[in-house]
């Protein structure tokens, strides 16, 4: 009987501040549609690549554009000429990419550190 | 002899765990060195990104701008590249270890620096040593994209010896 009583109640209620519900559900839906985007920013790996953090300001500066580069054209024919331009051109990529051992270097390693147990024990506490 | 190379072998495996374990004269240099430490680390990750961004440009510029271009034009001269083709599936399939590669490696690095060295000196060296190994992967996965180009290079060199050839004999 009271359950019967208060059902119109509610409804009026719900009625009457029906904006602020509204404005309310919005929120709510916004707010977990940014989780959402958030989550598959982070679980796609976006977030380690993202340069455009705060973090990176100075990194950003020191990136230079490849855009200058045109490369090699898809079309035409293969006769010498365009066979000594690809050369040219793959030959040069090909030494920037050997000239830097990239993540080569043992920089995480505990003597590079200098907490293996030999530069440990040979520290002066300080 | 057998002898020997059995005994040699838990021998040599106690001492890879012993490298392992952390000691207590490790504990107090992390606790001590524990701010340059998370210096070097925090400068590491900065130069790491701008590297990454750099290799992966480079790399992605010599399949984009150059592998497939070429391997397009070979298709519609209708000649065989069938080497070339399979070398850039692989140099791609590569580039997406290599990114996959540094992505884990870069999660690592940055909960390596949420760590306290002060407070968890052995969680800290235990992170250190996975973070270590996610870099080994990340350097070894860039080693094979370098030598799948070098590889690219060397079946240009036979295409362009043979395509050379064809080209005299037409003239």
């Amino acid at each position: 009987m009271n359950d019967d009583e208060s059902q119109p109640t509610r409804m009026q209620r719900i009625k009457e501040h029906r904006f602020f519900f509204m404005i309310l559900g919005s929120i709510s839906a916004s707010v977990l549609l940014v989780l959402a985007a958030l989550a598959l920013y982070v679980s796609s790996g976006t977030a380690q690549l993202d340069l455009s953090r705060p973090g990176y300001a100075a990194i950003r500066e020191q990136i230079k554009d490849n855009d200058e580069f045109s490369g090699f054209s898809s079309d035409g024919e293969l006769d010498k000429k365009a066979l000594q331009q690809f050369d040219d051109l793959y030959m040069q990529k090909l030494k920037d990419a050997q000239a830097v051992d990239a993540f080569g270097n043992d920089v995480l390693s505990p003597q590079s550190l200098q907490i293996d147990n030999q530069s440990a024990t040979t520290q002066p506490n300080q | 002899m057998m002898i020997g190379v059995l005994l040699a072998v838990p021998s040599s495996a106690a001492r890879a765990v012993q490298d392992d374990v952390i000691t207590d004269a490790q504990i107090t240099a992390i606790r001590t060195h524990c701010t340059d430490i998370q210096g070097a680390l925090n400068r590491l990750q900065q130069a790491d990104t701008l590297l990454r961004h750099n290799r992966g440009q480079l790399y992605r510029t010599i399949a984009d701008k150059l592998m497939s271009p070429l391997n397009q034009r070979i298709a519609s001269s209708q000649l065989d590249g069938a080497e070339l083709v399979t070398t850039t599936a692989q140099y791609n399939k590569e580039y997406q270890v290599f990114f996959d590669a540094y992505k884990n490696y870069d999660i690592e690095l940055s909960q390596l620096l949420t760590i306290d060295c002060r407070k968890q000196p052995t969680s800290f060296y235990d992170k250190l040593d996975d973070v270590r190994e996610k870099r080994i992967q990340l350097h070894n996965s860039s080693v094979k994209i370098i030598d799948l180009a070098a590889q690219y290079k060397k079946q240009f060199d036979v295409f362009r010896t043979k395509q050379l050839a064809n080209l005299e004999k037409k003239s």
